[in-house]
């Protein structure tokens, strides 16, 4: 009884305050299925780390500073970007670039909806973040949960905890965020603007030779972004290769899956009341939705600029899927078109830009750790 | 209201500029020898779909 009270005891505002995050973190996950795969372990996290004296994390206990657990986990998988890559295996595995290759036009607005990125680097900036911070606030906007943590964990390791819950969290609201922002910058005609879709079907020599282009250009362009693109189009490979199944079907599932685990319960390390409960976070979370509106509206924007001088229109809602919230994003777009014209059927230039939105966000990220080496 | 660093500001619009710049390069090579690699290995033609 007396340790229970003492236990009791212990635990200040703020730590009731992280559990309550934790909590709120765990209710998300559950009861709306917001990306349950990382903020459930990172809600549980967030209870467990900001219970005191736990042994959890590195702290001192009766005078003796113990090293934690998840510290351990920490150094072993996050502080050297290993879970972040090993996820991106899982990624490629899993992505199918045969409907960006089938309209290769695609590719373009997956650059564009990059905007967001550094648009939000600037108004970080103006808010009284240093460069550094900035880039790594302005990353969220990739919408690409393991590249804001490696870019995070680079460039401003203390803001990792409240860039990782706004990345995953905004990535679960694209169903709410974009519709708002694609209707704010588009006419009711422009989205009902039609699009032939001619099905063609990619040969396999196509998408074996494309993960290994990828690889060759944005090594040569942006090299600090090859770990990203290396271990994502490896898992690519490893996919549409046809001799490597069973490995292909291990990265999609049990690789993902473990390294999920590991990698939200890990994270929370980061969100200790001391670290978490501070002003900085209220405006990451809030910057957060900037890069998320900005992205769409850079999208949207760029294929109506696009369409001064087409003669085929594209649907501009078509340009806010290049953000990589894959297949979310492509499936928000379709259901958009569809409700303004029950005929109109976008889905696959849709899910092209959305996979053009994969490899644009990961080469954003290595662009910018390379403006910083 | 706010204390900006101009020296961090225009270096973030510097960081603008190489960044969207470089994904457009990056994405725009990938678009042309996508087409190139459509153009060598065809795939069956089906039908279209309006």
């Amino acid at each position: 009884m007396e340790s229970f009270v003492d236990g009791i005891s212990a635990v200040n505002i703020g730590q009731m305050g992280m559990m309550a995050i934790g909590a709120l973190l765990i209710y998300l996950g559950i009861k709306k299925q917001y990306e349950p795969t990382l903020l459930i372990p990172m809600g549980i996290g967030a209870i467990l780390v900001n219970i005191p004296h736990s042994g959890l994390i590195s702290q001192e206990i009766n005078g003796v500073e113990q090293e934690g657990i998840l510290d351990v986990l920490f150094d072993f998988g996050i502080s050297n970007e290993l879970f972040p890559l090993l996820i991106f295996i899982g990624i490629g595995a899993m992505i199918d670039f045969g409907p960006l290759l089938k309209n290769p036009f695609m590719f373009l607005f997956g650059a564009a909806a990059q905007f967001g990125i550094f648009f939000t680097i600037l108004v970080a900036i103006i808010f009284g973040f240093d460069l550094q911070e900035s880039a790594t606030i302005g990353i969220i906007g990739a919408a690409d949960g393991p590249t804001s943590i490696f870019v995070s964990n680079q460039l401003a390791p203390h803001l990792l905890g409240p860039i990782t819950v706004a990345a995953y969290s905004y990535m679960a609201l694209v169903p709410i965020i974009q519709p708002i922002a694609i209707r704010a910058v588009t006419t009711e005609k422009e989205r009902k603007i039609k699009m032939n879709y001619k099905a063609e079907a990619v040969s396999k020599t196509t998408k074996i030779v494309f993960p290994i282009a990828v690889i060759l250009i944005a090594g040569f362009v942006a090299p600090a972004s090859l770990p990203l693109v290396g271990f994502l189009m490896f898992g690519n490979f490893i996919r549409e290769c046809g001799v490597l199944d069973r490995l292909s079907s291990s990265a999609q599932n049990e690789l993902v899956n473990l390294v999920s685990i590991l990698l939200g319960l890990t994270i929370s390390v980061k969100m200790t009341a001391d670290q978490f409960l501070r002003l900085d976070t209220l405006l990451i979370i809030a910057f957060g939705l900037v890069a998320f509106v900005m992205d769409t509206v850079g999208g949207v924007l760029f294929a109506k600029l696009l369409n001064l001088f087409r003669k085929d229109k594209i649907n501009p809602m078509v340009g806010a899927a290049g953000i990589s919230a894959f297949p979310m994003s492509a499936r928000v777009i379709q259901k958009m078109a569809h409700e303004e014209d029950n005929q109109n059927f976008v889905l696959m230039y849709a899910v092209g830009a959305n996979v053009s939105g994969q490899i644009a966000s990961v080469v954003a990220g290595g662009l910018v750790l390379n403006f910083f080496t | 209201m706010f204390n900006v660093d101009y020296a961090a500001l225009e270096k973030g619009l510097e960081l603008m500029g190489v960044g969207m710049l470089g994904i457009f390069t990056v994405l725009f090579i990938l678009y042309l020898i996508s087409i190139v690699l459509i153009k060598l290995f065809p795939g069956k033609e089906r039908k279209d779909i309006v």
